[in-house]
Order: structure tokens, then sequence, then C-alpha cells
């Protein structure tokens, strides 16, 4: 009997092919047999056979991967040095990007904690200049209040502070340490759309001026342990008794730009909007919920209109000379941090590439050793594939351990992260291994991605064994070179000199600013805040209100020294004031009482102070810098502005001193500075007034003690003090990051090219030992030979090194605005990368020259 | 006690029922018994897979018989326990029985007997 031929015989055939050859004839026979016996047709037998055919074939696979993946694993487990250096040197390289990952978790991978975060969007500041479009941290309170009331692309606006270190926490009674709070308006979770447990702030507390408070899941877990009693009662605090009305749910962000620490709630007290001075700043940026059908380019458009009504009714105020950008809600939060962006992934992208080019290496030149292994796995029988799949897994193996050491790193190290972190990322960072993370299937993806690149090319390699010339070969094990290993190490070189040159420049930048003299002596420094108390429609400060201050002052325990002055003039970046606006320059108009000089420790380089009668009297006197001088009257001597004259809005002003340039903020170039008696109707400033104090060494200010002196003699002052110290150090975040990052990613980048050095020059002494026995035999020295292999190594390091500098001049004009007096295509910069790299060239070849120096060449020719 | 090497369901149905089918065990036949008597209906593919990896771990072996004695007759790949394959199966089959003794299935199977 045959087979009933209801379909053409070629359909079966094809099927059959499918099987694999070892079982093809098998399955023929016994389809063949049922299909007779059962009287079935070849329609039948054909899909029998595809279905024995991918049957056995997914299981030949899986049984060959599985036998692959564990001949992977033995040969890594078999070179235990070669397999532990590899891991190591690519969890080096990836560390810094799971830190990067664990930091943007927040920023790049996770949804926003807010009820269609899609129609949400901030309202930031900034400015046009020179270097383009510059995020400005503070926003026109009077723009975001027209706004709220009049824009009708929002369906609300809304603002909160955020926390920053220079912010006093909250200390209430019974509340435990003080706690860091947000101030918000009312409407904030409204407009975000999130629903807190309890109840949310309502119009009508801010016209009760209520102080309430809604605190993070977190901070009702540490201090009340979740307990329901918080609601219950009233904690007495500074401004009045507070009472806690909502929980927020777990895992809420603060919707602001400016969240130096982790606020542990929001705090609301009058409406941050709404007040009497229109100028005034806030801190951040506002958020705002679009209307329906309204797109971010409609409501710029109407923000736009905004702006430029209140700049031409306020032409004269440089506060509302501002622009304002509307932000998608995500991109908006971390707005301030945009032109660090491309800085951290250039770094990080560049040390991951190294880290990429040092495997990929490493795994030529193992392949190379392991050549008659692989070329007996073909004679064998294995496909070119499968000795492709093995390298590929021992890439795998290596980068996903390589990530597993980096994160387990990260995790144990993030606190000190932390630390290095600028304010406002602190607040937003996840730990790698925290569960809410998703930065971490991000480093994974990272991880898979690059062991595909990196393996790529040696596993075409390993598979392409000539094994006739292999086996037949005279047992020498290496004979060939390691083609393309100078143009990997070259590309290493290449931007390890990018990342030494950006380190170099950064850490001399930071230098630069913590080192320069800032024109006054910071230590024990500080500054007290006295508000109300004056009277807000007076002309000027009444000297007897400000010599009493200092007088009161003076007599606190431990205060060495006080003066007063009119605005805030030190531990801040630079204000300006229209007297130099009006001359096209930056500058400050400060007025000053008692020994301010003495006390902030400020040179006085010609002339003398203003004496208690010119303070008292608002003599038209005149204390200037050697900045203002130049400015007013093109003068390079300080001595020469002695006796000038200067015409001010109060009258014209006869100069008495010239004191040093004064840095008002780490990083910031000195201003003009033009100094009068602070009882001058020029200097008038608002009610407030700053109070600088000079303490003794290590002693800090009893604050509650000054402010019920001043209470007692002036009324309610509602004083409040801070050392300098505090204000300037979040300045010195983003330049400390910037060298940390860079000099953490230039010293690893440094060790990666090493690495890979170090293994190409060894791998090379071994291929050419023969030849270097010939060579000691022809009358070569050990030095000779020593130099053969440190010139060897040099050579695609120098390449690399001229490619890197090109390319380093190039981006020169791109780094230079982070840069701090510190010139980015200065030629000393460049020779000391250089020679950097070339030594890390030469020390990487030192033992491998050792070796090729120490060849016996009796030894070296016998070994065929 | 010596342990026990571990044999899948599938793999012991196989081993079973090529001891059973003595000199006439290939895949056809295995399939069949496994179905009529464990009830167990195993595709093709199953079989042949199951073969395969019983080979590789040496619990049988293979050949290709003569050809049958009729026109257009076919060699057949044929199965054979090896010893290590033997003992395999009964030692699994020993623990299981150990294991369910003092049970409703161990009691059953007592009554059985």
């Amino acid at each position: 009997m045959t087979i009933r031929r209801d379909r053409p015989a070629w359909l079966g055939r094809l099927a059959l092919r499918l099987v694999p050859r070892s079982w093809r004839e098998t399955v023929r026979d016994d389809l063949e047999a049922e299909a007779v016996a059962g009287g079935h047709g070849s329609l039948w037998l054909s899909l029998q056979a595809l279905a024995a055919a991918v049957r056995l074939r997914r299981a030949f696979a899986a049984d060959a991967l599985a036998a692959d993946v564990r001949h992977g694993l033995r040969s890594l487990r078999r070179s235990p040095g070669f397999t532990t250096g590899a891991i190591l040197t690519f969890a080096l390289g990836m560390g810094v990007n799971v830190a990067v990952f664990a930091v943007a978790d927040r920023m790049l991978f996770r949804p926003l904690p807010y009820a269609d975060p899609g129609r949400l969007v901030h309202i930031h500041s900034f400015t046009t200049g020179s270097a383009g479009p510059t995020p400005e941290s503070l926003l026109p309170k009077i723009l975001t209040y027209a706004l709220r009331s009049e824009a009708e692309s929002f369906v609300d606006v809304a603002y909160a502070q955020g926390a920053t270190a220079r912010q006093e926490p909250l200390t209430l009674e019974g509340f435990g340490p003080p706690v860091t709070v947000s101030v918000a308006t009312f409407n904030l979770l409204s407009v975000l759309g999130v629903h807190p447990l309890g109840r949310d702030f309502t119009r009508e507390d801010v016209d009760s001026r209520a102080h309430l408070l809604i605190l993070t899941d977190e901070a009702w877990n540490q201090r009340f342990a979740r307990s329901p009693d918080v609601f219950e009662r009233s904690y007495p605090g500074p401004r009045g008794a507070y009472r806690v009305v909502g929980i927020l749910p777990p895992g809420f962000l603060v919707p602001s730009s400016a969240l130096g620490e982790k606020p542990e709630g929001l705090e609301l007290s009058i409406d941050p909007l709404e007040g009497k001075i229109a100028a005034f700043q806030l801190g951040g940026s506002a958020i705002a919920r679009l209307r329906p059908g309204v797109t971010i380019a409609r409501a710029q458009a109407e923000v736009d209109a905004f702006v430029a009504r209140l700049a031409q009714s306020n032409a004269q105020s440089p506060a509302f000379q501002q622009q304002a950008a509307v932000l998608p809600v995500q991109s908006g939060l971390f707005f301030l941090f945009r032109p660090y962006v491309w800085l951290v992934v250039i770094a990080v992208g560049a040390v991951l590439a190294i880290a990429c080019l040092n495997l990929t290496t490493l795994l030529l030149a193992r392949g190379r050793s392991r050549e008659h292994d692989a070329a007996i796995r073909t004679a064998l029988g294995a496909s070119a594939g499968r000795i492709r799949r093995v390298t590929l897994v021992e890439t795998l193996v290596i980068c996903g351990a390589g990530t597993l050491v980096a994160v387990i790193a990260c995790q144990w190290a993030f606190d000190t992260i932390l630390a290095l972190l600028p304010a406002g990322l602190r607040g937003v960072a996840v730990a790698p291994l925290d569960p809410r993370q998703v930065g971490l299937a991000a480093a994974a993806a990272a991880a898979s991605a690059c062991a595909l690149l990196v393996g790529v090319w040696p596993a075409r390699r390993a598979a392409r064994t000539d094994v006739v010339t292999l086996l037949h070969g005279d047992g020498r094990g290496v004979t060939r070179g390691l083609r393309g290993g100078a143009t990997l190490l070259a590309l290493e070189a290449a931007l390890g000199v990018v990342l030494v040159a950006g380190a170099a420049m950064t850490v001399r930048s930071f230098l630069q600013i913590v080192l320069k003299d800032p024109g006054y002596d910071i230590a024990d420094l500080y500054e007290v805040r006295v508000g109300h108390g004056f009277d807000p429609n007076g002309p000027y400060y009444p000297f007897s209100r400000v010599n009493g201050a200092i007088e009161t002052l003076q007599a606190a325990s431990g205060v060495e020294s006080v003066a007063a002055a009119s605005r805030y003039c030190l531990g801040r970046p630079g204000g300006y004031h229209d007297f130099w606006r009006a001359r096209g320059v930056d500058g400050n108009l400060v007025g000053i009482a008692g020994d301010y000089f003495g006390t902030t420790r400020t040179r006085l380089l010609a002339g003398r102070a203003f004496t208690r009668d010119e303070v008292a009297g608002a003599s038209p006197v005149a204390i200037v810098n050697p900045i203002a001088a130049r400015e007013l009257w093109g003068s390079d001597d300080p001595a020469s502005a002695l006796g000038r004259t200067v015409e001010t809005t109060d009258g014209v002003r006869t100069v008495v001193g010239v004191v040093e340039n004064i840095r008002t903020a780490p990083g910031e170039p000195p201003r003009a500075d033009l100094f009068i008696p602070m009882t001058s109707p020029e200097a008038r400033n608002g009610s407030a007034m700053q109070l600088v104090v000079r303490m003794a060494p290590g002693q800090p200010p009893d604050i509650a003690r000054m402010d019920a002196a001043l209470d007692a003699r002036f009324g309610r002052q509602n004083a409040s003090g801070t050392a300098y110290s505090s204000l300037t150090a979040p300045l010195l975040q983003r330049p400390r990051f910037q060298a940390v990052l860079f000099g953490a990613v230039a010293a690893i980048a440094l060790l990666l090219a090493a690495v890979g050095l170090y293994a190409v020059a060894a791998f090379d002494v071994a291929r050419r030992r023969r030849e270097m026995g010939v060579r000691l035999t022809l009358g070569a020295t050990a030095g000779d030979l020593a130099r053969l292999v440190v010139a060897g190594a040099v050579r695609p390091v120098a390449l690399g090194c001229l490619a890197g500098l090109v390319a380093t001049w190039w981006a020169a004009r791109f780094l230079q605005v982070y840069m701090f007096e510190v010139d980015a295509r200065g030629p000393w910069t460049y020779a000391l990368v250089a020679a950097v790299l070339v030594a890390t060239a030469v020390a990487a070849a030192w033992l491998p020259a050792r070796r090729a120096a120490r060849t016996n060449p009796v030894t070296a020719l016998r070994a065929d | 006690m010596p342990p026990t090497v571990l044999l899948g369901e599938v793999e012991q149905l196989v081993l079973l029922a090529v001891l059973r089918l003595g000199d006439e065990a290939y895949a056809v036949p295995i399939r069949a018994l496994i179905k009529a008597d464990a009830g167990v209906d195993l595709s093709r593919g199953t079989v042949y897979v199951t073969l395969e990896r019983l080979e590789r771990k040496g619990y049988v072996t293979s050949w290709f018989s003569d050809p049958q004695a009729v026109r257009g007759g076919k060699a057949r790949r044929l199965f054979r326990l090896k010893p290590p394959g033997l003992t395999a199966v009964k030692a699994f089959k020993r623990g299981l029985d150990r294991l369910a003794q003092g049970t409703v299935v161990g009691a059953s199977r007592e009554k059985k007997a």
C-alpha cells in the first residue's frame, strides 16, 4: 500500500527536511508506516512531520544553548584571574551609570505621582544672555498671581516652595526633631489631583490664617508610627499653634525644582502668592494644570503676553525683565539642572564606552590564546554559530556580574553618592535596590546592550578559526597578532583624554572657587535678619533703630563685632541695583552702619570707613571698590578714586574710601560695589535689615536670646539667623559635583585604560617570545626589548591622545561655561593631560616589559 | 541509602514502555503503549525528544534494525534499555513505593497486589 496523495509530495518532503538530520529517517519511516496503516494522506504526513520537526528543533536548540551556557560558565570558572578582572573592570565602568540611573529614576523612568501628569506644567523663569537661555531660580510672584487670576489656559496655578538648606526647619512642641516642610498654596494638591488622607488645605484656611501641615507618609510613620492621634492635638511653634490636617500618599513628590532637602510635608500659612510686594521673587517654579484642549504652545503664548505686559508697566524693575517658560511637569522639575544633563551624559557615557572597549580588548586577547580549543571544537563538529554563542554567553555573564557588583557597590555607597549630589537632586534620588527603583531595569538593559556590542567582534573572531593551520601548527599556541587591539587602545586613549581634561579643568575650577579670597572672612560670621519694627512708610532707616540694634547685639554673649547692611550682600549670588543697571553694569549699592568692614574683615585699600557721625547724619559720602572705580572713572589705581564724586538719586557723594573687591558667593565674579551710609534714603530696602555679626571663634550665636533682647528694646522683631558658611555651602555643590564627577570618571578611565594596555602588552610579549629570543641572539639587549614593549603600548596611546586633544579643543567652547577662571583651551592643561595618558601607558606596560627583558634566549628558541 | 536519580514523568513512561516492548521498542509502539496503558497521549515529537535525551544520558541505546522483509520495507530505529537506565527506573519505582507506604495510595497498591 502507498500513502494517499491528497497533496503534492514535495510538501511532505519539505516538512521532513525541517526535521533534524539525526532523526529525519526515523521520523519519515514512522510517519509513512502510520500513514499507510491509518489510511492517512500526504497532508497528514506533512503536518505530523512539521509538528515533530518543531518539537525536535526546539529541544535540540534548548539543549545546545544549555550546553553552550555550561561550557561558557565552565571556561570562565577555569580562568578565575581573567574572569575577576573582567567583571571588576566592567563594574567600574557600569558603576557610574548605575548611580546616574538611581538619581535619574524620577526624572526619566517613573511616572510622577499626580493625576493626569500630562496636563500639568511648570512655569519657570529664565533670562537670555550671550550663553543662551539660563534658568533662573526665582519667579516673580506677581506673574504667578496674575496667571492664577486671569490666565485662560490654566484651570488653576499653584506653588510649592520646596526645601533648601537655607530654610530653617520648624521646631514644634511635641513633634520631635525640627521638621523641614515646603510652604505651599492652598490649592496645590487640588491642582495636582492628589487626595490626602484626612483633608486638604482650603481657601477658608488661608482666610482664617491658620497654621496647618499635611505630612508625608514617611514622616507620619517615622514620627508618629502612623497613629491617628497626630490629628488630635496642636503643636505650638514659632509662628503660632500648628495642626496636622492630612497625610500625603506614599511616594508623593513635592513639585518644586528647589528640593535640596527632602521635605516632610506641606505648610500652609499665609498664601505665598498674595501679599503686598509685587516684585517679590518666589524660589523655584509655579505649577499649573492646563485646561482641556489647551496645548503647551498655546499656554506659552499666553504667558509670554503676560510677561510682556508686566515688563512694559514695570520697565525700571529688573525683576520683570525675565522670561517665563511653560514646561511639561517632568522636565520642569529638573529645569535648573538642564545645563548639567549633557555633562553627566557625556561623562558616564564615555566611561561606559571605555569599559566596553576594554572588555572587547580582553576578550580578543583571550580568544587568541584559546584558538586551539576552538579549532578542536570545530573539528569535532561544532558549528561557527555555537562557538560564537559561547563567547557571547561569556560576555553576557561578565557584563551581568559586573552590573550586579556595580549595583551592590552603589547601594552600599549610596549615602556618599547623595552627599556629593547637588541640592535639588538629593531629594529625588532613589537607592539602586529600593523596591520603587525602575532605573535598575535600565541598568540591566544597558548591561545586555553592552554585552552584545562587546561580544560581537570577539565572537566573530573566535568562529573564524583556520582549523587546518591551527591543528597542523608547530604547537606554539599563539602566533597571530591581536588585530584591532591597537585601534581599541587608541579609542580608549582618546576618550580618556576627554575625561581627564574635563577632570583637570573642573577640579581646577572648584579649587579656584574654594581657595580664591572672597574679600571677607566667612569663618564665625553670621547674618541676623530683623523684620518689622521699622516704619514701612518711613523714608529711611532711623539711626536710633540701626544703632540700637547694633548695640543690643554687641552686648550679647560671644559677639566680637556687629554691623548693619540694608540688603543681602554676602553669601549669595550678587544682586543688582538700578544705579548700576543704568550704567549697564552688574553691581550693588548697599547702605551700611557700624564697623561693617571691620566685622566682615574686608581690607581697606585706600582712605577710611564711614564715621559714626556720617552714618548718623546720612552724610553724602561713599566707599567704592576697584571695579566700581574702573567703571565710574576708568581708573585702576584705588587711591585715585579718593575725593572723586559720584551722583546718586540722593545727590552728589564724595568717595572717602576704597575697599577690596568682594565675591559675595563662591564662583561669582566680584561686582561693582558702592557703599553709602545706611541712614541715607537711597539705602532704603523695605522694612527689613541685615545685621552682620562676627562671633568669637567656635561660638555660634544664641539667636533666641538675641531675638528676645531686640523684642525687649523695639517690640516684636522676629529675628532669625544663619551662618554665612551655610548660605555659601549650597553654592559650592554644583562645582564640587562637577569636579567629583569628572575626577571619578577620569580615575576610572585611567584605570581601565591601564588594565587594557597591560593585557595587550602581556599578550604581545607572550606571542613574540620566540622573536625576542632571536633578537637577543642577534645582539639586542634586555633594555632594547623592554623599550620595544613599552613603545608598542605607547604608540596607540599617543595616537589616541592626539585625537582626544582635538576633540577636547572642539568641545572647549561648550565646556567653558562650566569653568571658573580656567581657560578650557589652556595649553598647559592639554600638555598635562597628554603626559598623564602617556605615563599611564608606560606604567601599564612596565611589568610585561620586565618580563620581556628577562627572556632567556635558549628557552625561548627551544620552546617550539 | 544512595541518592536516587530523578526521572521526569515522561522519561519514566518511556523507559517503562521500552522495557515492556523488549526488541520491538520504537517510537510508534512506545507511544501507543503509553496511551493504552497509562492513558497519557504524548505527542510524537515528545516521544522522539525524550528518547534522544535518554540516549544522551546513557539510559537507552538505539540501533537500526535490518530492513523489514517486505517489498519496500524500511529499517527501524529500535531502542533498548541499558543497565544504567534499568537501574534508574527500578530505583525510582522503589523510591515511589517506599514513599507511598502507609498512605492511601500505598494501601491501594498493596491491596491490588
